[in-house]
């Protein structure tokens, strides 16, 4: 009897010590949902912390993943802000109206283009798309197979089971994907004169990535989930964000970039959540991320920042050096729930 | 029980069985109904014809008797070895064959990809050449991450059977394994097939195996997963929820037949012999190569993750680093799950102490009813409950969504079934007799409850507790669907990691909750009298 009052004892005790650390931080506070990743969130909010006194609690996951939990949560937001993803999630959430205007004066020195002119949301860098080669596979897998340049060499039959992509209904990149080969389609369809080139685009855009579906192996629920596999040597070529797979360089390993001409882009996004329970610290917060310190933390994970004041990442290509497909945010918007359901029929995986 | 009868209508008793009952409604009914109903005739229609919804169907029925029939085979050599031979080393090869249950499942997942991945570490050095992703890939890892389950359901049947008949065919003249097909296989298999039932529900609901080993080759769990974050498809989802719900619940019915049909050979109390004859020469050596290499295996995972904590960036730099463990500094993961297990662990106990007592022991109109329902979490897969109460609770009249409340009450409930099994087991076996007495000598019922049958059912409390611990810290598969910025858990944060391509910091948070569930079991190793009967629940 007296082992089970020491071990009760002793739970009670572990719980009050559990409950303590995890309160102990009490006080002001903002909650994210961060589609980013992990160390370079852990900075920027470090800063933020330290300068202002403000908590920031956040929970990962892919654009996608959780721009259909803000979505869902319609009216009762889970959290204040939403950081990350392109901009393509915060602008459809404020056609929703599921945002809040933020006041933020460091979101001045952003582009017009790449903002919402109310204030729903604002872009705060951009990054290309591109493939992540691992050389060294490559040369042992499949010599003398040349990389691929464009958006044609890899439905080559000889990339078949050795190609990871991310999947467009958790991935954001895998939607960004789906959305500039349908721009980069149209675009041709009304070089050649066709009536509706956007639905011509679309179709072309459709059967190609039904030819490309066959060489891929998996489509990833997060995109760096990509660059790690590869970069690990679990496939030859994968396509993911240019900043992430710069990061991955950095660490060592046998991987290349390659950003082919008419690259998927998206400029990455912050908004307020509407009716999220700290709005007034997350408008303090969504400023900070905006001002010119938190752009250059972020510009050190290859991350091109939209604040001219802030210099670009070093080491990496200039972003004069890529050639994005311009889309229409808003089509890409609206479009998106359709564009998904039809991945769905025709890919499936 | 007869104590009950003399007892006036209103009582204390009456109140705290009411009170169960009502919990059990709001907690398990009224989930569970929640998504049954929610889907419209017009989605279950919608969905049942999905191409994507068909192949994940069809992939878990595909991968569901594979990997248990594996796990099975893999769990009775394991338990067999245990128990016919005096091989060497049986106490380590116990200890490590029951590692996996102390880890989030899908770590394994994640070491095997470093490791067994079509360029991963092993499969470089022997030079082979497969594809790891898909049904493979899922096939071994979930024949390693359900093995135990296995291997301890198994130990139970074999310890059923009485050894006087082996012994008899050994003096009869049956050499080598002949005893071991006429006897023992024969006589274990109604436990056998009654274990494959329990496999089978564990693989039904494999969330986080799949999820990262399977990429697109979907099975149900993964396939609702991404109804909900990819589509926000929450009727779909629902539908499917219902769909792999049949299975599992069949599975369960049938398991419970069996069980109710199978008298309690070890428990009645005549003289069983449970020595067991030895088998000796080639057959004990193979079986300890058998259990060598197997256990090596496990070791081998485990190893991994723990070095990739340390190592600055796995496969290239394997110079020494700490900057992972920078992640515990102010990361509420693993306090919040230590936190929901100690909670999910202490309530289910709790919960299940009173259930046996106040449901499983009284007589009254329905309760064979309300037993099932106790138990019917068993049959819940977690990605089921995870919706159900993500559903049921974030509309009045209960809003409890957004907080650790509603993880705590889910896991909770999920463990209910163990705690409680683990204690009718007890109470099956201790009898009412020293109850009476005391009722006799003038105790009143409550007292009797708190100075007897508490005491008696010590054990399976610990036990349940440790088990329910256990499961609640390393389970993802509901807790991904109610966690909020701030509430999130290890677990959750191990498969961000992943997904982010930190396997650094991956590693640093699987090794330390794999150290804490290890701290759990040692303390509680020693408070039972160093048995390892906290893993009874299981059965």
């Amino acid at each position: 009897m007296s082992k089970i009052r020491i071990m009760l004892l002793m739970l009670v005790s572990l719980l009050l010590v559990v409950t303590f650390v995890s309160s102990s931080a009490s006080g002001e506070e903002v909650l994210v949902y961060a589609a980013f990743d992990e160390p370079t969130l852990r900075a920027i909010t470090d800063d933020f912390t330290a300068s202002t006194g403000i908590n920031v609690k956040w929970i990962q996951g892919g654009a996608g993943e959780l721009f259909t939990r803000i979505r869902a949560e319609a009216g009762r937001p889970g959290a204040d802000v939403f950081l990350g993803g392109s901009i393509i999630y915060h602008s459809l959430l404020a056609e929703e109206g599921l945002l809040a205007i933020a006041e933020a004066p460091n979101a001045a020195a952003i582009p017009a283009k790449f903002k919402d002119p109310e204030g729903y949301w604002f872009g705060w860098y951009v990054a290309p798309w591109g493939y992540v080669i691992n050389t060294k596979l490559l040369a042992k897998e499949l010599p003398g197979v040349p990389e691929p340049k464009n958006w044609e060499d890899i439905l080559d039959p000889v990339w078949q089971g050795h190609v990871l992509s991310g999947h467009p209904a958790t991935c954001g990149g895998g939607y960004d994907f789906i959305i500039s080969q349908i721009f980069r389609y149209k675009r041709l369809a009304s070089l050649f004169g066709f009536e509706d080139p956007l639905a011509a685009g679309e179709k072309a855009a459709w059967s190609w990535f039904e030819t490309f579906e066959k060489n891929v192996t998996v489509f990833n629920t997060a995109c760096p989930e990509t660059i790690a596999l590869i970069a690990q040597g679990q496939g030859i070529i994968g396509l993911s964000w240019a900043n992430d797979i710069l990061v991955w360089i950095q660490k060592g390993y046998p991987i290349k970039l390659i950003v082919p001409p008419d690259c998927p882009y998206a400029a990455g996004g912050l908004s307020m959540i509407k009716g999220g329970p700290n709005p007034g610290t997350a408008a303090e917060f969504v400023n900070f991320v905006l001002s010119p310190e938190s752009q250059a933390i972020n510009a050190k994970a290859y991350r091109w920042p939209l604040n001219p004041e802030v210099s670009p990442p070093e080491g990496a290509p200039s972003w004069e050096s890529f050639t994005p497909v311009m889309y229409d945010l808003k089509w890409a918007g609206t479009n998106k729930d359709r564009l998904l359901d039809e991945w769905d029929k025709r890919i499936g995986r | 029980m007869r104590i009950n009868c003399a007892l006036r209508p209103f009582d204390l008793q009456r109140l705290v069985t009411i009170l169960l009952i009502f919990l059990l409604i709001i907690f398990v009914l009224f989930p569970v109904f929640r998504i049954l109903l929610y889907p419209k005739l017009k989605d279950y229609m919608i969905m049942l014809s999905h191409p994507g919804s068909i192949r994940a169907i069809k992939h878990s029925f595909f991968i569901v008797p594979l990997s248990t029939l594996t796990v099975l085979c893999l769990g009775y050599i394991f338990a067999y070895a245990q128990h016919y031979t005096n091989m060497p080393g049986k106490k380590i090869f116990k200890f490590l064959a029951l590692l996996p249950i102390l880890s989030p499942p899908f770590i394994i997942a994640l070491s095997w990809i470093m490791l067994f991945g079509p360029h991963g570490f092993i499969t470089n050095f022997l030079g082979i050449r497969w594809n790891i992703f898909g049904w493979r890939g899922l096939w071994m890892v979930q024949s390693i991450a359900f093995f135990p389950y296995a291997y301890l359901l198994i130990t139970g049947v074999l310890e059923g059977i009485d050894s006087n008949l082996e012994f008899a065919a050994g003096n009869l003249g049956a050499k080598g394994l002949r005893t071991f097909w006429s006897i023992t296989l024969p006589l274990s298999s109604p436990g056998l097939v009654n274990a494959a039932l329990m496999v089978a529900i564990y693989v039904f609901a494999d969330f986080g195996n799949p999820i990262l080993i399977a990429g697109g080759w979907s099975v149900l769990p993964t396939e609702i997963y991404r109804r909900v974050i990819g589509y926000n498809d929450l009727k779909g989802a629902a539908a499917l929820c219902a769909v792999l719900l049949v299975p599992t619940l069949i599975l369960f019915l049938a398991a419970r037949k069996g069980l109710s049909s199978r008298s309690y050979v070890t428990i009645t109390g005549s003289a069983i012999q449970t020595e067991k004859p030895l088998v000796g020469g080639i057959t004990k050596w193979l079986l300890f190569g058998f259990c060598s290499f197997f256990s090596l295996l496990i070791l081998l995972v485990y190893g991994t993750l723990a070095v990739g904590a340390f190592t600055e960036t796995w496969g290239i730099n394997w110079s020494f680093t700490l900057k992972y463990w920078r992640v515990l500094r102010g990361s509420s993961g693993l306090s919040n799950s230590l936190l929901l297990a100690l909670l999910a662990g202490l309530g289910a106990s709790f919960f299940s102490l009173f259930a046996s007592c106040f449901i499983y022991k009284r007589r009254f109109v329905g309760k064979q009813f309300w037993d099932f329902i106790t138990l019917l979490p068993t049959a819940i897969p977690g990605i089921f409950l995870g919706i159900g109460f993500l559903l049921a609770f974030n509309t009045p009249p209960f809003v409890l969504t957004g907080g650790l409340v509603i993880m705590v009450l889910s896991l909770l409930v999920w463990n209910i079934p163990l705690a409680y099994q683990a204690n009718i087991a007890i109470l099956e076996q201790i009898g009412p007799e020293i109850e009476e007495a005391a009722l006799n000598l003038g105790a009143s019922p409550m007292r009797v409850f708190g100075n007897i049958t508490v005491p008696l059912l010590r054990t399976s409390l610990l036990s349940s507790f440790t088990m329910g611990f256990l499961r609640a810290a390393t389970n993802l598969s509901i807790i991904i669907f109610l966690i909020s910025p701030g509430r999130t858990t290890a677990t959750v944060q191990i498969l961000a990691s992943v997904r982010y391509a930190e396997l650094g910091i991956a590693a640093v948070l699987a090794t330390v909750l794999f150290a804490l569930a290890l701290l759990i079991v040692g303390i509680m190793y020693f408070l039972t009298k160093k048995s390892m009967d906290m893993f009874v629940g299981v059965r």
